[in-house]
């Protein structure tokens, strides 16, 4: 699968323009990682992809296999298979975890779910990711603790198999050993499933668990630097200001 | 008959205009039931060929939901199926005011009882004896013609009493299922009632609840009101003895035009009682629902305590939903509180879920179980949850009912964060000796 981004343009319903112009191509396999400080577009950038009701895409266009996705609704582009990992799940109470994710793997490979199998894999991969209070008969995302929702969106990630994933900062509010279960995990079904991951995030730590092919630095909307590890290293050495600067 | 009668005229007139409400939003938005038409077309003689539909109706009931009904009851004509010691009907002709005397409320205020009984068609009666437990499934449905019926339930001392009730219909005009509970629990009784309205769109409904509890015994009354084109129901429960605990749930789903009007009182007259009242109401394509619920608390119901909990949660924007919780307290020393609140589907978390790939229906469903899962989770009879949840998913995936849907229990695979009996007696449970620990 691959995932082209060109030139695209987002804004908010009340027409404050966000995302100004990014060019991104991203295929299966592939292991991208977008930094930026706050406010510079990145997480408008994610939903956008997904196609959250809030913004409009005023130029540009977002293209799946040669095929533009931005008149697709969320369902389907997750059918085609983009994931996002939100930063801030909702929680939404009375939903139990398991049902929603039984529902959403029948709605994406339009198979009904063997539950025995289905169980099985729930499990284990809440032992791999060290989820100790577990997931199974808890409602999505309700009374969650911060590491348990990040743990959580990996595990539907896992579940859902998707070709290309967006994490939107996978890290924030995790302590060192969690963001080490993370990495690994995310490491780990790249690996099983060929999937490609663009990798949100302020902060270099998780990027020392993981092996990012491209960096991209995103600042007022624009990708502003791009480059290979070696970016990681700058931006940690002299902050976003010198990567900024250099571009201006 | 003759002292009911005679306040029937009066009953009439005042259930279509109901002075006696102070409430102005209610009485903007009540639903009135144009009973003079109706009371016309209430049959005298038998119809046999309700007797194939009813037992038609009851087939596929068991067949598709495994409820199997003890007594069916059609507009003209009576079945029993299973014969219970529990359960008598008469015939509006043979009832006679011995039958009825100590059983039935007779009070001038109290006009929509009066006019129930002066016009049932039908009474059922179930008497479950000191110390005896007792299951009974009711079937009711209109059949191209009006029903009226009066249960009258006597729950004795010590005695237990579970009570399914599904209502239906079957109908080619417009028509009305009209029944009356009378609830009596004496001392350390207990009874859990089930009422699942069901009925097509061409049915008025009207439904009145009249519940008395004695010292020290516990109602669970749940309803499921999901047919009929118009609905109105009046509810009053009445925890009067010491420690009388009184549990009432109501859950309304509203779709196509659909209107509902559920008054329930909650009043606690003993010391020591506990009264709560939750109802829930979702509601699309057009339909509205106006939730009233009151407690009362009385001058003796020291040490009382009275919930009264409204919520809503509208799935576009052309449902309404009204809800008016309200009390009245009479005792310093209770604790009461009362709550509402409505909203509309949460952007955001329709986004979460579609961008997981379930589809808008899907997540809608999702939304709409987890919406009422709270509510499911209270009812201890399994057959009932999975009822609920059926109806709630074949409303929410066709838009449709008034149908006998499949069994659907997805939306009640949420686990035990409500309690860790969630699933015990349940097909997905039984059949695939799925253990969700």
């Amino acid at each position: 699968m691959e995932l082209d981004i060109k030139d695209l343009h987002v804004a908010t319903v009340d027409g404050k323009e966000i995302v100004k112009g990014v060019n991104l191509k991203v295929k299966s396999g592939e292991f991208h990682v977008i930094m930026g400080p706050n406010g510079s577009g990145k997480t408008t950038l994610a939903k956008a992809i997904m196609g959250h009701p809030g913004f409009k895409i005023t130029k540009g266009n977002i293209f799946v296999d040669g095929k533009s996705i931005t008149s697709l609704t969320p369902d389907k582009r997750a059918k085609l298979g983009l994931f996002l990992q939100f930063q801030n799940p909702v929680e939404i109470e009375g939903v139990g975890f398991v049902n929603f994710l039984r529902a959403a793997r029948e709605s994406i490979t339009d198979n009904t779910v063997d539950i025995k199998q289905f169980m099985g894999e729930v499990r284990s991969y809440t032992e791999k990711l060290a989820i100790t209070n577990g997931i199974v008969g808890r409602t999505l995302n309700h009374g969650f603790s911060g590491g348990e929702k990040k743990k959580g969106e990996i595990l539907q990630m896992a579940v859902l198999r998707p070709a290309i994933s967006i994490l939107d900062e996978p890290d924030s509010g995790l302590d060192i050993d969690a963001i080490k279960v993370v990495a690994s995990n995310v490491n780990d079904i790249m690996k099983d499933h060929g999937m490609g991951a663009i990798v949100i995030t302020h902060y270099s730590r998780i990027l020392s668990y993981m092996k990012p092919q491209r960096v991209h630095v995103m600042h007022d909307g624009k990708i502003v630097a791009e480059g290979g590890k070696e970016l990681i290293l700058k931006l940690e050495k002299d902050g976003y200001e010198s990567v900024i600067k250099d571009k201006e | 008959m003759k002292q009911y009668n005679s306040m029937s005229t009066e009953a009439l007139e005042l259930v279509n205009t109901l002075p006696e409400e102070q409430n102005e939003l209610y009485k903007k938005h009540f639903v009135p039931i144009p009973l003079d038409r109706f009371i016309k077309e209430i049959k005298t003689g038998e119809n046999p060929h309700e007797v194939e539909e009813l037992r038609e109706l009851s087939n596929v009931l068991d067949k598709k939901l495994g409820v199997k009904s003890d007594i069916l009851i059609g507009s003209t004509v009576t079945v029993s199926q299973n014969r219970t010691k529990h359960v008598k009907v008469i015939n509006l002709k043979d009832v006679t005011e011995d039958h009825l005397l100590g059983k039935m409320h007779n009070s001038n205020e109290d006009r929509l009882v009066a006019f129930m009984h002066a016009y049932s068609r039908h009474f059922v009666f179930i008497e479950v004896p000191e110390g005896e437990t007792a299951h009974v499934n009711l079937l009711f449905a209109n059949i191209d013609a009006p029903l009226t019926a009066q249960v009258l339930i006597n729950v004795g001392r010590g005695a237990t009493l579970d009570l399914f009730e599904w209502n239906a219909s079957k109908t080619k005009s417009q028509s009305l299922l009209g029944v009356m509970h009378e609830i009596r629990l004496e001392s350390h009784s207990k009874a859990d009632v089930n009422i699942v309205h069901n009925e097509d769109n061409n049915t008025w409904l009207l439904n009145h609840t009249k519940g008395k509890l004695n010292d020290n015994s516990v109602l669970n009354a749940n309803y499921v009101y999901n047919g009929g084109c118009n609905s109105r129901a009046k509810n009053e429960f009445d925890a009067f003895g010491y420690s009388a605990n009184s549990r009432i749930i109501e859950m309304i789903m509203g779709s196509r035009e659909q209107k509902f009007d559920i008054n329930t009182v909650i009043t606690n007259t003993g010391e020591g009682t506990v009264s709560d009242l939750e109802s829930k109401a979702s509601g699309s394509n057009n339909s509205g629902s106006i939730l009233k619920g009151f407690a009362n608390v009385g001058d003796n119901a020291r040490n009382s305590k009275s919930f009264v909990n409204e919520r809503g949660l509208l799935l576009d924007k052309s449902a309404y939903i009204i809800s008016i919780p309200g009390m009245s307290i009479n005792n310093a020393n209770v604790k009461a509180t009362h709550s509402s609140a409505t909203a509309p589907v949460d952007e955001d978390s329709m986004f979460y879920m579609m961008s997981r790939g379930t589809d808008a229906i899907t997540a809608k469903r999702l939304l709409v179980a987890g919406f009422f899962a709270g509510s499911i989770a209270k009812i201890s009879n399994p057959l009932v949850r999975e009822v609920a949840s059926s109806l709630m998913c074949e409303k929410i995936n066709t838009g449709t009912f008034g149908n006998i849907p499949k069994l659907d229990t997805s939306a009640l695979w949420i686990g035990h964060s409500y309690g860790g009996d969630m699933f015990e007696g349940h097909y997905k449970y039984r059949d695939r000796k799925m253990v969700i620990e």
